[in-house]
């Protein structure tokens, strides 16, 4: 018995990777192809466009390095190879690895990606908490709170809570220093928008779960409505919150560029919205291929946790 | 001979059937519609609204705060805030608009390429959005911007393509559900020819959700191309685009919080009502389809991906 | 003594204009050991009423009593925190649907010890010792292993006894079971059956709810009929049974189509008090000429789902032949395949062996644009018709859709509206959504569609399953006539075996997928002669005679 839920771990470990190495294969592929899409001669574009008066020869040298002058396919090979080997070039404006600036950029997205998620998760469970079951006023009221909450533009509510709390009350800089208090306004900023879509699911289907035969049930044993909602509900509100999670991560890789913008705050989304401007095309397609890779891991990962949550889907199937 | 039975009437059951849906219109929803109405009309008529030039510098008005003549205040060369949002309205909901049609018809192809065109076409169009959901939709609309370049067609292409992806595993989920059908068996039954079948029952159940889709698309489109405006990299600050209006206020936050509230108001604004009248849209038609509201608005929550 | 007393309880919802009474006047009491079912059709009140002795009658019920005292706690006025000391433990409730009424996500065991832990203070490991016992005593085998299991891992007769389970976990006094066997197979039914006869007679007391009498024969000893929220008959089991004071009473126990002979009416019975002798009987309409061309014939079908190791046959070389005019029953549990028979001769799927002829040309094998011409030959109505029409539709259009094209609309709307006379529904339903309708309604509508397309043979998959008693007897005889004034042959598949000895003339009997008996309706179930049609026949709740 244990043996085969052993094997069908196995089995399902090995698509999974498989299935993952697939997408990051195909997100790389399109990646290359689209940065091929970008006017101009990419060899001028290494040595700093059209103005930097680059000679001949030096514009020789940069194709041959990277291949310019070789068939697309073969460029193609080369890139390939070269992401094996975790060379993703180097920066046009910056001159360094890419690898390089990934690597100093990525753990300060990171560390205000997480907390946003998890600032996110816990004020969806309040909101959810708070307004179910409750008056049709209440429910009116949570639900306008969500959808302001999920429509407010990242952009506009950093800058009203840069002017309330930076420059009317000064409770936290405006500009995000090292300390713990400046990633506060970013952190609320990215988790705020989240929070809504968050609540939203899951108050949909925390109503659903309480309202659904088996509560009926649980409440004819005598439970009582706390004991249902912690007991039976919650964990059924849990399971389509836990699927936009990965979407979710994505959507705060995306609120940094513009988070990370306004509270001045070094980062994969700046260093992306520089690079995008100045088309320096290595340091877009690393960002790129690392937002993929870390939305395929969660996939993977919320995947997982919604097997282990939810018996019917089981390890077993699919 | 037979005999006709009464219908078994059930008080319980008998709420929410879709005749009383169709009754109840909530104070949201009215608001919701109202303030849509007056930005249709602020885009084709601006004039109407806001009689005044957008355009007019008065270099002695500059800064003003919010008054009488000046409802929003004026901004740093005394324009007339309110006159520029309503002026704004226009291209701000044409960027919404067109990015909205871009993404559904790429979508609707895709999905329909997907559906119809035979089991390799849907491995390799499931297989390619399901890539393309691996970029946030953010990053892809910046990959096209670095193709493109900046500025304003950039921005609504790069908002329409980015948004295709969640619109087209929603459709395609759509019209495989219909094909699925009950109903859909029993126009077989009936030897009905596969194109009446295609054309009048699995197109119009299937794409009966496409209203609700787009009009909560097109608010999330708007604060998008805002947001690619505010980074500069869609419509540029002389423009009374409000995104443009946004970029060209933060410098003044401290002195003039006027510039950056009121053109995000109208943003916010923008999004709640196209998000009520989408919803709303949403639940009347679920109730007379097959498909749950739950569901259905669970999936458009998801789909639309805004920035 | 009584456990339950309950005297003028009155339930209404809303308030205001819009208040709507659910229950009027309802008393009854119940003694320990005493078994005491309320049966009548949906909406009659009946749950509601069960569900106000637990306090549970909803949000936004009013309830209203002179007395409503259970085990000598006053339910009426008990706080929301008194009242949750007594469920689960004076009373306990199975409710209807086990498929949904056990979490999905917990484990049986945890179910199932809920009252304890919530009741009794007793250790988690006791607790778990407690529940083996228990699932022992409902009869679940190998309970250690099932307790660590999750509901869906269960089959539904395992479900349902793990609910009664945990229903009976902390031993109430009174057992509320709300249509404890709907959805169970035949075999299984008979199982829960006797398990909840043990109890009553462990001197538990036991409402049952149901809307079918044979369930209610076999358990209750005084039976009340709800209609519209009020008592309107009462008394001893027998009496009930045989018609009882009310005509209603009476029309109820008439739809049952149970021991009715084949073409004759089930509600136009109403006048008489005993059953019409079978001069209709079925060798006067039976189609004589054996010899003739079957109108459509099956040999050697056999179907299987899924690849490799997985695959499962679910037709396993069936044959079946259906006769000009007759009506052939297809009986079975769920599983069997009688379904997937009913797919094969509608040639919504291809048979992987064996052949389907259609008045003795090829119908399965043949690409589907040959058979599109022929398949208006071939009508199907299935249990639940909202599925099975366009949901944008209004009746009219829903109709004519099936209707021959190159008629002008108001050729439509005319044929349309005939359609509906001859399901006897009025014109007026012509431009209502079809989800508007109740459920006889609906049927009516989802045969009329089918005849409108003048077809030969209707395929009937559970036409009434769905349906009330008195509902379904309308429709069952309408089907009856309709055949008689069109010279229509009928599939009939259902789990329902009255339903299936009543209108058929000969029947099938389908066991994982083989047919185990075929014949002539009266034989088959007379003298049947394969041992799983004896056990089936056997496990019917039986009823005494009218």
């Amino acid at each position: 018995m244990s043996g085969s839920r052993a094997q069908a771990i196995v089995r399902w470990t090995a698509r999974t990777v498989l299935r993952a190495t697939v997408v990051l294969w195909a997100s790389a592929t399109l990646v290359f192809f689209i940065t091929r899409l970008v006017p101009g001669d990419p060899a001028e574009a290494a040595l700093g466009g059209p103005g930097s008066q680059a000679s001949e020869e030096a514009l020789d040298a940069v194709r041959q390095r990277y291949g310019f002058d070789q068939p697309l396919i073969v460029q193609y090979g080369i890139a390939m190879l070269a992401l094996l080997r975790l060379d993703l070039g180097t920066s046009y404006a910056l001159r360094q690895p890419v690898v390089q600036i990934l690597a100093d950029t990525v753990p300060g997205t990171a560390t205000l990606a997480v907390l946003a998620l998890l600032l996110a998760w816990a004020m969806a469970l309040a909101l959810t908490l708070s307004h179910t079951r409750s008056s049709r006023a209440g429910a009116a009221i949570g639900d306008t709170v969500e959808i302001v909450a999920s429509a407010v533009p990242h952009f506009w509510l950093a800058t009203i809570l840069i002017a309330v709390f930076s420059t009317a009350l000064a409770w936290f800089p405006p500009v995000s220093t090292g300390t713990p208090a400046g990633l506060v306004l970013p952190v609320v900023t990215l988790a705020v928008p989240i929070a809504g879509f968050l609540a939203h699911v899951m108050r949909g289907s925390l109503d659903e779960a309480l309202s659904a035969p088996f509560a009926t049930s649980a409440v004819a044993r005598g439970e009582t409505a706390t004991g249902l909602r912690f007991r039976h509900a919650l964990r059924h509100a849990a399971l389509p919150a836990l699927g936009l999670s990965a979407w979710a991560f994505g959507y705060l890789i995306g609120g940094a560029v513009v988070v990370e913008t306004i509270f001045a705050r070094p980062g994969l989304g700046r260093s992306l919205l520089q690079a995008v401007t100045v088309r320096d095309v290595p340091v877009v397609t690393g960002v790129v291929l690392v937002s993929a890779l870390v939305y395929v891991i969660l996939t993977v990962v919320t995947d997982a946790l919604t097997r282990i949550i939810d018996p019917r889907i089981g390890i077993v199937t699919r | 001979m037979t005999h006709t039975t009464s219908p078994a009437v059930d008080p319980l059951l008998a709420v929410p059937t879709p005749g009383r849906r169709w009754r109840r219109v909530t104070l949201g929803e009215v608001v919701a519609v109202v303030f849509a109405v007056s930005l249709v009309v602020a885009s084709v008529a601006p004039g109407f609204l806001a009689p005044q030039n957008p355009a007019a510098v008065a270099p002695l008005d500059s800064f003003q705060p919010p008054s009488l003549a000046h409802p929003f205040g004026t901004d740093e060369s005394g324009r007339d805030v309110y006159t520029r949002i309503v002026h704004g309205a226009g291209s701000s909901l044409l960027i919404g608009l067109a990015a909205t049609g871009i993404g559904l018809a790429t979508a609707l192809l895709l999905a329909l390429v997907a559906v119809f065109g035979g089991r390799f076409a849907d491995a390799v169009v499931g297989r390619t959005v399901e890539v393309l959901f691996a970029f946030p939709a953010l990053l892809s609309a910046l990959l096209v911007i670095l193709v493109l370049g900046p500025g304003p067609v950039a921005a609504t292409v790069a908002v329409g393509l980015s948004t295709a992806p969640g619109y087209a595993r929603i459709i395609r989920t759509s019209l495989l559900r219909v094909r699925a059908s009950g109903y859909v068996e029993s126009a077989r039954l009936l030897g009905h020819s596969p194109a009446r079948i295609v054309l009048r029952t699995i197109l119009p159940n299937a794409l009966s959700p496409l209203l609700a889709l787009a009009t909560l698309g097109v608010g999330q489109a708007v604060v998008w191309a805002s947001s690619l405006s505010f980074l500069g990299l869609g419509a540029q600050p002389p423009a009374p685009e409000w995104g443009a209006m946004l970029a060209s206020a933060r410098v003044y936050l401290t002195t003039a919080w006027w510039l950056t509230v009121f053109p995000g108001l109208l943003i916010l604004a923008t999004t709640l009502a196209t998000t009520t009248i989408g919803r709303s849209l949403d639940a009347r038609s679920a109730g007379w389809g097959q498909s749950g509201p739950s569901g259905q608005s669970g999936q458009s929550g998801q789909s639309g991906r805004p920035s | 003594m009584t456990l339950l007393a309950v005297e003028e309880l009155s339930v209404s919802f809303g308030a205001g204009r819009d208040r709507t009474s659910v229950v009027r006047n309802v008393s009854f009491s119940i003694a320990p050991g005493e078994c005491v079912a309320i049966v009548g059709e949906s909406g009659s009140g009946k749950s509601v009423t069960a569900r106000t002795i637990l306090g549970l009658a909803g949000t936004g019920s009013h309830v209203d009593a002179r007395r409503l005292e259970l085990a000598g706690h006053d339910v009426s006025r008990l706080a929301e925190r008194e009242l949750q000391r007594l469920r689960g433990d004076v009373v306990g409730l199975i409710s209807q649907d086990a498929l949904v009424s056990l979490d999905p996500l917990r484990r049986v065991g945890a179910e199932v010890g809920d009252p304890l832990r919530l009741h009794r203070r007793t250790s988690a490991r006791a607790r778990r010792r407690a529940v083996v016992d228990l699932l022992a005593r409902v009869g679940v085998p190998r309970p250690e292993l099932r307790a660590r299991q999750y509901p869906h891992e269960l089959s539904g007769g395992l479900r349902q006894r793990s609910l009664i389970a945990s229903g009976i976990a902390a031993e109430p006094r009174l057992l509320i079971a709300d249509e404890p066997t709907t959805a169970l197979d035949m075999t299984v039914q008979a199982g829960i059956l006797r398990l909840l006869a043990d109890l009553r007679d462990a001197e538990t007391g036991l409402l049952l709810i149901s809307h079918d009498l044979g369930v209610v024969a076999s358990l209750a000893d005084r039976v009340l009929v709800m209609r519209h929220g009020r008592v309107i008959d009462e008394g001893p089991t027998a009496v009930i049974l045989a018609g009882g004071a009310h005509p209603y009473t009476r029309e109820l126990v008439h739809a049952v189509p149970e021991g009715v002979p084949r073409h004759t009416a089930l509600l136009a019975r109403e006048a008489e008090s005993a059953p019409v002798p079978a001069q209709a009987g079925s060798s006067s309409q039976m189609p004589a000429d054996a010899g003739a061309r079957p109108v459509l014939s099956a040999t050697g079908l056999e179907k299987s789902f899924g690849r490799g190791s997985h695959a499962t046959r679910a037709v396993d070389g069936v044959d079946v032949h259906v006769q000009s005019g007759e009506t052939l029953g297809v009986v079975g549990e769920s599983g069997s395949g009688k379904t997937t028979v009913g797919r094969l001769l509608l040639a919504l799927t291809e048979p992987d062996a064996g052949a389907v002829l259609l008045e003795g040309e090829a119908w399965s094998g043949v690409p589907e644009r040959s058979r599109r011409p022929r398949r208006r030959l071939v009508g199907f109505v299935s249990q639940d018709t909202s599925s099975t029409v366009d949901p944008r539709w209004t009746v009219e259009h829903v109709i004519a859709d099936a209707l021959p094209g190159g008629l002008s609309p108001r050729q439509r709307r005319e044929r349309a509206a005939e359609a509906l006379a001859g399901v006897a529904l009025e014109p007026a339903l012509l431009d209502r959504s079809p989800r508007t309708l109740s459920g006889g309604q609906r049927q009516r509508v989802g045969i009329a569609r089918a005849l409108a397309a003048e077809p030969r043979v209707l395929v009937l998959d559970e036409p009434v399953s769905a349906l009330d008693a008195t509902v379904a007897a309308g429709v069952l005889d309408l089907l009856d006539d309709l055949q008689r004034e069109r010279g229509l042959s009928y599939v009939l598949i259902s789990h329902d075996l009255s339903v299936i000895r009543h209108m058929s003339d000969r029947v099938a009997v389908m066991h994982e997928g083989r047919i185990v008996e075929t014949g002539p309706t009266e034989t088959v179930f007379t003298a049947p002669e394969h041992e799983y049609t004896r056990r089936l026949l056997a496990d019917v709740p039986m009823r005494p005679s009218i």
